[in-house]
């Protein structure tokens, strides 16, 4: 399959983000717990001890109408669910 | 870049391990480093050619030989890594000037199990990530800290910006038509390009916080 390469405005699309975070929270594995955290933000809202517990809390501000929305990340970094 | 701001990256390239790559180059970036990669699909001379110039290029360097194993029963396995990480330590050996300077490290999945595969590199700079992308991190950002006699971000900054990252460039590239596909095909170097951006403008936003 041939690669697709990336153009220069994509790229700068993608850097963007970063400097615009979005009202989203971030469900991350951390150090064998979870941790719900803004996107963007060093401090976490909380540490779990299991990940249902984290999506738990997520939903409810989310739910709340506290941030837009939710993401949550597998152990490898990688998002896998969206809770809107 | 300069000579001391240049890691080679010596790992490989395919699909299985980019869970592992991608975090790896992303906390050499952050760590305000200069990955450099072989992409070349040429084989043989080619290859090592230009890896050879990488290595003259680069102050350090990251080996992962933890797949240096057969992936099926049957297969051999593969020496490419190993092969690489000895041109590079014969040249921090046999090198003069700033080449004598150069450092290593070197990952493997599980600890010690490099005694098995390649007993000869003891007593080099070696750690196990156990394929945890969270600890691969943490120990590639530890040895950068002790290298270079200086305070970096913290382990878990740099894991849960990686996080962010990945929300964040899967977002954008599906606004662009970016399959599944074409996004785990992507070249490394338009991966580090991306990482480059995303992490000067995420430093720009908590510039006094990225410091232990």
């Amino acid at each position: 399959m041939a690669e697709k390469k990336l153009s220069r405005r994509i790229i700068l699309s993608v850097a963007e983000t970063a400097r615009n975070p979005k009202n989203r929270l971030h469900v991350i594995s951390r150090n064998g717990k979870w941790v719900v955290k803004k996107e963007g933000a060093r401090r976490v809202f909380g540490i779990y001890p299991t990940k249902n517990e984290a999506i738990e809390i997520a939903t409810a501000r989310v739910k709340a109408g506290k941030t837009k929305d939710a993401i949550v990340h597998d152990l490898m970094g990688q998002p896998t669910q969206k809770i809107v | 870049m300069a000579f001391e701001s240049n890691v080679f990256i010596n790992c490989p390239f395919d699909k299985i391990y980019v869970p592992l790559l991608q975090p790896l180059v992303f906390t050499v970036v952050y760590l305000d480093l200069n990955p450099l990669v072989s992409e070349t699909r040429s084989s043989g001379q080619v290859r090592v050619e230009q890896i050879k110039k990488l290595i003259l290029r680069s102050k350090y360097s990251i080996h992962d030989i933890s797949r240096s194993e057969a992936l099926k029963e049957k297969d051999l396995p593969r020496f490419n890594m190993p092969f690489e990480m000895g041109l590079d330590l014969g040249c921090q050996s046999f090198g003069k000037g700033k080449l004598s300077l150069k450092k290593s490290l070197v990952l493997e999945k599980t600890k010690y199990h490099y005694q098995r595969v390649i007993s000869d590199i003891a007593g080099q700079d070696i750690e196990s990530h156990n394929d945890n992308p969270e600890e691969l991190i943490r120990k590639v950002r530890n040895w950068f800290s002790s290298v270079l006699h200086s305070h970096q971000p913290s382990p878990t900054l740099i894991w849960e910006s990686y996080n962010d990252f990945l929300d964040s460039i899967i977002e954008q590239l599906k606004k662009e038509a970016f399959s599944k596909d074409d996004m785990d095909s992507l070249p490394v170097s338009n991966f580090i390009l991306l990482a480059k951006q995303w992490i000067a403008h995420h430093k720009k936003i908590n510039p006094e916080k990225n410091n232990d």
